[in-house]
Order: C-alpha cells, then sequence, then structure tokens
C-alpha cells in the first residue's frame, strides 16, 4: 500500500513537471526573428493535419506562388 | 489651402502629429491622437507637408484615382526627407516611393482610357510579370529568410523599386494601378494567399496574378486569369487552401480560352496567329526533334538555351524555378521529386543570407546528374559539382534540412571505399 502511495506520487511529480514543460513551449516568441516565422507560418499554415503531411512531403511546395503545385505539361497550354 | 494651425485646430484630439492618412477608411479612436485621415485633395494640405517636423509617415489607401495620386506625389515632395509611404503594410523611403510612382504612370499611360474593365485588367494582369518577381526563398518549410522582406514585399511602392513582392503586395500593385484607370477592384483572401476579383461589364472575375507570374514574365498564356473559383480550388488539389474563402464571391463569370484571346488581341499583345509569345515552345521543340532518343542531351541543351535565350530573364529566380519545370515536362523529363530538387542556397561569404542562388538537380537517363547553380544578380546559369557546393554555399540559416551535398558525399564516398575493399 505505501508503495502504491509513493508510486502516485512519483507519477504526478512527473505529470507536474511535464505540464510545466508544455506551459513554457506555448509561451510568447520574444525576439523578432521567431515573430517573423510566425507571420510566415500565419501566410501559409493550414491547420488540417494530413494536409500538413502531404506538403512536407514536398519540400519544395510554396503556395504562395503555386510552386509544386500547378504544373503545365501540355503545349497547348503554352501558346 | 488648409494652413497647419488651422488644421490642428480642427483636429484637436492630435497631440504629436505623427501620421497622415489619404483614402476613405478612417482613423480607429486609439489612433486619433497622432494619425489624422484626409478624405479632400491632398494639394490642399501642403502647408502641412511643409510645416509638420514631426509627421514621421503617410499611410495611402491602395484604392486611389489617378488624380488624388497626383496629390499625394505633390503633398509627399514637400515632406521631410526621411518621412515613410505605407499602403497600411510595409514602408518605403521617398526615393522608392517616386520609382514606384513613375513605373505605375508609365503602366497607366499604356493603358488605353477606351478599353474595357476586362481589357485593362488583362493588361495590368500581364505586366505584373515584367514588373515584379516573387520574394525568393519566401516561406521554406514555413521559415522566412528575410524578416525585414516581410512587411516590405507588401508595400506598393517598395515591391516595384526592389522588384519583389509577394501575393498581397502583388495584389495591391494591381488594385492601385487598375483604380487609377477606373476600375473596380477587391482583395480576395484565403488567410494564406492574397488574389482579386475585379468588376466588370459582364460580371466579376476572378485573377491570381502571383499564381501566373512565372508564365506572364515568359511570355506563356496566363493559367489564372477568369477561372471560377470551384476551378481555382481544383488548381489547389489536396496540398493547398491557397484559394480556399469562406464567402466566395458571387456573379463570378469565367473567361473561356476564345474570349482570352480575343481579348489579348484586342490590346496588342500578339499578332494575327493569336499566339502567346514565349519562345519556350520552339525551344523545348526544338531539341524534341534534335535528339529524340536522348533525353540527357535534351537536358542539357534546354540549360544552354535558358542561358543563351532567356538570359535576360534570369534575373527573377522563383519564376526561373517555376518556368523550368514546366520546360522539363515539355521534353519529357521526369519532374517528380526524385527527379528534380531545387532549393535557394547562399555563398559562404553571404554572411547575412542576402543573396540567393538556386541550384536545380536533376535526374536524367542512366541516372546521370546535372547540377546548375542559377545567380539572379550576374544572371548567369552555370553547372556545379558537390564538392563545390560543400566548399561554397550553405542552406539559409533558417532552413534546419542537411544540405543534400553532404549525404551524397558521403555516399560517394563510402562506395569508392567499398570498391577500393573489393579490388583488394
Amino acid at each position: 500500500m505505501n508503495i502504491k502511495k509513493y508510486y502516485d506520487e512519483v507519477i504526478n511529480l512527473l505529470k507536474r513537471m511535464f505540464i510545466k514543460k508544455d506551459i513554457k513551449l506555448l509561451e510568447e516568441p520574444k525576439d523578432t526573428e521567431n515573430k517573423a516565422v510566425n507571420f510566415s507560418a500565419k501566410e501559409n499554415s493550414v491547420s488540417d493535419f494530413e494536409l500538413q503531411l502531404k506538403r512536407s512531403a514536398n519540400p519544395n511546395i510554396c503556395d504562395g506562388n503555386g510552386f509544386g503545385i500547378v504544373k503545365i505539361t501540355k503545349l497547348e497550354d503554352i501558346y | 489651402m488648409v494652413t497647419y494651425e488651422e488644421f490642428l485646430k480642427e483636429n484637436s484630439e492630435i497631440k504629436e502629429l505623427k501620421y497622415i492618412k489619404f483614402g476613405k477608411s478612417k482613423v480607429s479612436s486609439y489612433e486619433k491622437s497622432y494619425k489624422v485621415a484626409i478624405e479632400g485633395n491632398p494639394k490642399e494640405y501642403l502647408d502641412i507637408a511643409d510645416k509638420a517636423t514631426s509627421l514621421q509617415g503617410i499611410d495611402i489607401d491602395v484604392v486611389q484615382t489617378k488624380e488624388s495620386m497626383e496629390g499625394i506625389r505633390e503633398f509627399v515632395k514637400h515632406c521631410r526627407e526621411d518621412v515613410k509611404i505605407s499602403n497600411s503594410i510595409g514602408k518605403c523611403n521617398k526615393e522608392e516611393f517616386f520609382l514606384g510612382e513613375e513605373i505605375i504612370e508609365s503602366v497607366v499611360k499604356e493603358i488605353n482610357p477606351e478599353w474595357t474593365a476586362k481589357q485593362k485588367l488583362a493588361y495590368v494582369h500581364y505586366k505584373m510579370g515584367e514588373l515584379v518577381s516573387y520574394l525568393p526563398d519566401y516561406n521554406f518549410n514555413n521559415v522566412v529568410p528575410y524578416p525585414d522582406a516581410i512587411m516590405d514585399s507588401r508595400n506598393i511602392w517598395k515591391g516595384l523599386a526592389t522588384k519583389q513582392a509577394v501575393c498581397n503586395g502583388i495584389t495591391a500593385i494591381q488594385r492601385n494601378i487598375l483604380s487609377r484607370v477606373g476600375v473596380e477592384t477587391q482583395d480576395l483572401s484565403s488567410g494564406t494567399h492574397s488574389f482579386m476579383l475585379t468588376r466588370t461589364e459582364d460580371g466579376n472575375v476572378i485573377t491570381d496574378a502571383t499564381w501566373d507570374l512565372a508564365y506572364t514574365y515568359y511570355g506563356i498564356r496566363p493559367q489564372h486569369f477568369g477561372l471560377s473559383y470551384e476551378n481555382f480550388r481544383q488548381k489547389d488539389g489536396n496540398v493547398s487552401r491557397a484559394h480556399k474563402l469562406e464567402n466566395p464571391p458571387e456573379n463570378v463569370i469565367t473567361i473561356e480560352d476564345e474570349e482570352l484571346r480575343n481579348i489579348y488581341q484586342s490590346i496588342g499583345s500578339f499578332g494575327p496567329d493569336r499566339k502567346f509569345n514565349s519562345k519556350l515552345p520552339l525551344i523545348t521543340g526544338n531539341l524534341n526533334t534534335q535528339y529524340p532518343a536522348n533525353l540527357n542531351d535534351r537536358i542539357t541543351g534546354l540549360m544552354e538555351a535558358f542561358n543563351t535565350e532567356h538570359k535576360d530573364k534570369l534575373s527573377h529566380l522563383e519564376e526561373f524555378k517555376t518556368i523550368l519545370v514546366t520546360a522539363l515536362s515539355l521534353i519529357h523529363a521526369n519532374i517528380d521529386n526524385e527527379h528534380l530538387f531545387q532549393q535557394c542556397i547562399y555563398s559562404k561569404e553571404d554572411s547575412n543570407f542576402t543573396n540567393p542562388k538556386l541550384i536545380t538537380k536533376i535526374i536524367g537517363e542512366n541516372q546521370e546528374n546535372f547540377m546548375y547553380i542559377l545567380d539572379p544578380k550576374s544572371k548567369s546559369l552555370e553547372q556545379t559539382s558537390l564538392e563545390e557546393l560543400r566548399d561554397k554555399y550553405n542552406y539559409h540559416k533558417n532552413n534546419t534540412l542537411e544540405p543534400f551535398w553532404n549525404k551524397e558525399i558521403d555516399k560517394e564516398t563510402s562506395e569508392i571505399s567499398r570498391n577500393d575493399v573489393t579490388k583488394e
């Protein structure tokens, strides 16, 4: 019984440590460079995880200019 | 003429006049102690420009008439030399403003006032390829390479002066030009991308000059002009939400190929053969005829053609990146991720990462490797090697990926030592 109590306390302590870590990670970025990154992320971000995964599979994709998304492969589309 | 003293009296909430806004949009209540909006003729307020020594910035609404811009130019001339000019976003200095204005006014002069809204829109849409290039290396893996350029690439005049912009800037430039020739437009924003709606005689037209930048720059038929909203979403495919709108516009008309060609023919963009004037079909066609059985020769020939026939266009890095994909597919090269890789790189001496270059790696037949570096500053496209890349170049510091050449050199080295062991 005592061992279980001790075990629970250790688990709770570990949980508290991890929660603290999570809060730290969510803090607002302090320097301007990170803020810039966030601005970019806003312009090109997608919330859907699956979509993000597809995009990350192709590092060239930049939908700001359509690169990697639209490909012309037919001659008649050029003339 | 309104005097500075009268102006301050009229705007009693002002504590220190730091900003003046020209246009119809209002100044918010928290800005009222330092910012005033002027809707009237800017020429009536020159005394303020002369005397307001605290004036730091002028904010100009994107939509302006030709006459109101003429007045604003006069006002800016009278302002202190270090005044900054903005279109709500980004800022430029006086020199950039007047250079941008010169460019815009020359485009306005080229537009026939008798043209219809569709004709004017078509002209400006095509002109954008010539006026700006998409900001290089922007948003690679959601990492911005140049924090200073984030806002500036959205400023109308800075974008034109530096010839670099992103989608919002490109839309703002178009809207500003079109408003001066009496065409009504609206910014369409998906939250991830910005494009445009234009009111025409027959209905509303959706266009995306940013996604067409490479095609209009290389004289190709526009691909994103007068499509329906659904067509735009189809182009996004399943990897992008660039054109997804919460409230898609109403009364949207589509411009079919026949009409598109009629419009471009009527504004003198191409000859009686009704073809767009890119050299690309001829170049790729000749390569296919000359080397029907040898893809590697076609690849070499294509890169040589870019270096000669299209040399003057090599200053636009992102547009080269896009057009190369098209050109390679036209010579029947494989353009999937396994066979084509393009990435911005920076010389190791460029510690501020201000001069991006482009590395293109193409895998041809029999796994032959073709590697070229594009330097937009010197408009050169030169072959390179893994060793040169390792010795002289880096990815941008914000790009966390390992440069591809490191892995390949390791692979080559281990293959050589394995062969040596086998020989022994």
